[in-house]
């Protein structure tokens, strides 16, 4: 019985509680739902210039200058400094809608920059469209990133002047995008590839950092006194792990994160970058076919004269260590991602039967016939052709390949194997100075070995 | 006596309950386009796709179009009319070109349309082509890269499209009398698919690896790539002369349950919608010709 009393005095609790929502004071949910969008779509036409916002998508990334210019007939005009699609989210008039489901949403309903950065990495870089809207501050509107699980993006418009367009750099943007095209040029994981870059500062101090020019951060690796291999690996070198995202307005490229160093008894602290003259006439990154490549100059806060040039020069592949690398012959890559095994290429023509391939880097095998600075294919009878290379090891990532005229294999190697071996071999390392970075995927030693002379991609596996 | 006084307590708070929200919550708009729906893009909408055949093409964004698990992105202005267009041209106008088509077409055209910008991102870190919801709704993915011209894509569009279409038909008909029996052996298992090559799919007796996956997709391959390979029957239906290897014979027997399945599914479109499969695939083939 005292259980059924506490049930009939929880149902009157329950139908007084009814009483609160019904207020002949409020409107019905759809007339304060309607009034709600009204009332932010009227917020976001009225600012005469439309809203800048610096769009950072995530904490790792740097910044993108957007300018909003909401109408009244469900359009907005986006102005971004994002280059990329040879400048198609520069200047762009799409659909926007505001929602009600989760609260008030912001959705940008077509195509343009904020949809080309959210498919980035495979539509996991962390960028959005779509926007809950959460408070105005003063003249400021706050949205946040929807389906951001963690890290939501807080995202600021604020009224724009009218000289605000004025600050979009946008050539600088296209021409840091120069770079791009010197390095490797393969994805082996959504992330993409960083452009290496090396930054001559005054006394001739270079700085090396991984940019990705997508995402809009740095990676400081190292930096070391001179401007030429020889002379930086030469001297001490100061290694570092510093990363930061920036953003490129009003003629600069600035670190979100400015970053101090001490180098040779003297001070940096690089903040921003003057950026002001561009040309076609940075080092070659191959030296026996000798490339045209872009090089930027400037002037930096805190560091004097900057000449930013490409360079393939990483800590990231400072692992390739002394040890033996093979891999399946069908992971051997020309620059345009075909495989060198097919039929019309290099080992698919000389090698029908190749089935591995090897780079045995100065290590003692089972076998001590076996040269252990050699490199070769395995074929599917189990015939190993190996061709002996110099003695050398790793300088920070460069790999140094000197192809000798001795040659090994399990059994009687034919003129014709020495000779497609001779050929073979030549191509691949062309040049003679390669480059290793590591793939990360976890549970595997995995590198790529990089030539710029052919833009070959060796993808070797340690064991 | 107890439990009856429980039971009429459940009752009655669930009364209590639903009396809360008289009349409010079922009429909250979730989506409101109410500004610009006399847009040009729009009006041609309207005009050539709603009023013609009770389609609605969705090109912006609403993200209960699509899978929640799945990250996508919605098309560009500048992609959507031109792929109107191809959506008119070779989809829609084949079946208007043939007898019974123009009814066939109404009957199972899906009631919505959607246009993705690019492809659709799974959680898992793959990627899809193009979905059929039920006989509801076709999705058309990477349409950000319209152009007609571009065989790879016309091809992978086509695909996709005649595909999905066909599975609508078996979702409505199911399959013809005996078709799974045709290649039982072929079938792949879950996944398995990903591993088979063109060449072992044939002697299988199926038109592509994915077709292998299960029998539905066997049926909606064979229907879209007779439809839309110019050299299906060279490549599929002709038996190889002078066959004297086993794997030229093995090709031979696939060709040949291949006939077998186009001729079950040509019988079945006759007499479920009157609609004759080879027609379909000759309407087709004259749009691309013209190209």
């Amino acid at each position: 019985m005292k259980k059924q009393l506490l049930l009939l005095i929880f149902f009157f609790g329950i139908l007084s509680s009814c009483d609160d929502d019904d207020s002949p004071d409020l409107e019905p949910i759809p007339d304060r739902v309607n009034a709600a969008i009204t009332d932010l779509r009227n917020q976001l036409v009225a600012p005469p210039n439309g809203w800048k916002l610096e769009y950072q998508p995530t904490p790792e990334s740097g910044f993108f200058f957007v300018l909003l210019d909401f109408d009244e007939d469900g359009t907005v005009n986006i102005q971004t400094d994002v280059v990329d699609n040879d400048g198609e989210f520069l200047n762009q008039t799409i659909f926007y809608r505001i929602d009600n489901s989760l609260g008030l949403e912001l959705i940008l309903e077509n195509y343009a920059a904020f949809h080309y950065l959210f498919e980035l990495d495979g539509a996991t870089f962390g960028a959005e469209f779509e926007f809950l809207f959460k408070f105005g501050d003063g003249q400021n509107l706050f949205f946040e990133s929807k389906s951001d699980f963690r890290d939501k993006t807080t995202l600021m418009f604020e009224p724009a002047d009218a000289n605000d367009a004025n600050s979009f750099s946008t050539e600088i943007a296209t021409n840091l995008n120069e770079f791009a095209g010197f390095g490797p040029q393969l994805r082996f994981t959504a992330a993409g590839n960083p452009v290496q870059q090396q930054l001559i500062l005054d006394d001739e101090v270079s700085v090396f950092w991984d940019i990705d020019l997508a995402k809009r951060n740095v990676t400081i690796g190292f930096a070391g006194i001179g401007t030429d291999f020889e002379t930086i690996v030469s001297n001490p070198i100061r290694v570092f792990e510093h990363t930061s995202g920036y953003s490129i307005r009003n003629g600069q490229l600035v670190l979100q994160e400015p970053f101090e160093f001490v180098l040779g008894g003297r001070g940096y602290n690089l903040s921003s970058i003057n950026l002001n003259t561009f040309e076609v006439s940075g080092p070659s990154l191959c030296q026996v076919n000798p490339q045209s490549t872009p090089k930027y100059s400037g002037a930096g806060s805190g560091v004097g004269s900057v000449t930013i040039q490409p360079n393939l020069l990483s800590f990231s592949g400072a692992s390739f260590t002394n040890t033996v690398y093979t891999v399946n012959a069908d992971f051997l890559f020309d620059g345009d991602g075909n495989s060198l095994t097919d039929e019309d290429q290099i080992v698919g023509s000389l090698f029908p039967t190749a089935t591995g391939f090897g780079l045995f880097y100065g290590v003692e095998l089972n076998d001590p016939e076996i040269p252990i600075f050699s490199t070769g294919v395995f074929l599917e009878d189990g015939t190993l052709l190996l061709r002996e290379i110099e003695p050398t090891s790793t300088q920070i990532n460069k790999v140094s390949i000197r192809l000798l005229d001795n040659f090994y294999s399990d059994r009687e190697m034919t003129a014709e194997e020495q000779a497609n071996l001779i050929s073979l071999t030549n191509d691949l390392y062309s040049g003679g100075e390669m480059y290793a970075y590591e793939i990360p995927i976890e549970g595997l030693s995995l590198f790529r070995l990089f030539n710029p002379c052919n833009n070959y991609d060796l993808i070797l596996v340690g064991p | 006596m107890r439990l009856y006084i429980t039971y009429f307590s459940i009752l009655a708070l669930s009364g209590v309950l639903s009396g809360c929200y008289p009349d409010e919550s079922i009429n909250v708009p979730v989506t409101t386009h109410d500004v610009n729906l006399t847009s040009e893009i729009d009006q041609y909408i309207e005009e050539n796709f709603i009023k013609k055949y009770g389609v609605a093409v969705r090109y912006r964004f609403v993200d209960r179009y699509v899978d929640p698990t799945t990250r996508v992105t919605p098309p560009t202005l500048e992609a959507v009319r031109p792929m109107l267009d191809i959506i008119e041209d070779f989809w829609i106008q084949p079946f208007m070109n043939i007898e019974n088509g123009d009814q066939f077409f109404r009957e199972h055209v899906p009631g919505e349309v959607i246009l993705l910008g690019g492809v659709i991102f799974n959680g898992d870190g793959s990627i899809k082509l193009g979905v059929a919801d039920a006989f509801a709704r076709i999705t058309f993915t990477d349409v950000n890269r319209v152009d007609r011209n571009d065989e790879d894509w016309l091809a992978l569009t086509l695909n996709t499209v005649y595909h999905e279409f066909a599975h609508i038909h078996h979702f409505r008909h199911d399959f013809p009398p005996g078709f799974e029996r045709i290649s039982p052996e072929g079938y792949s298992s879950p996944g398995g698919w990903l591993n088979v090559r063109e060449e072992e799919a044939l002697r299988r007796g199926f038109v592509s690896p994915y077709a292998t996956s299960q029998v539905a997709d066997d049926y909606a391959e064979t229907v879209s790539r007779y439809m839309s390979e110019k050299d299906f029957e060279s490549e599929f239906m002709e038996l190889e002369e002078d066959c004297d290897t086993p794997e030229c014979e093995a090709r031979n027997e696939g060709r040949l349950k291949i006939r077998e399945k186009i001729a079950a599914i040509a019988q079945h479109y006759q007499t479920s919608v009157g609609v004759d499969l080879h027609q379909m695939r000759a309407a087709v083939q004259t749009i691309l010709a013209q190209q």
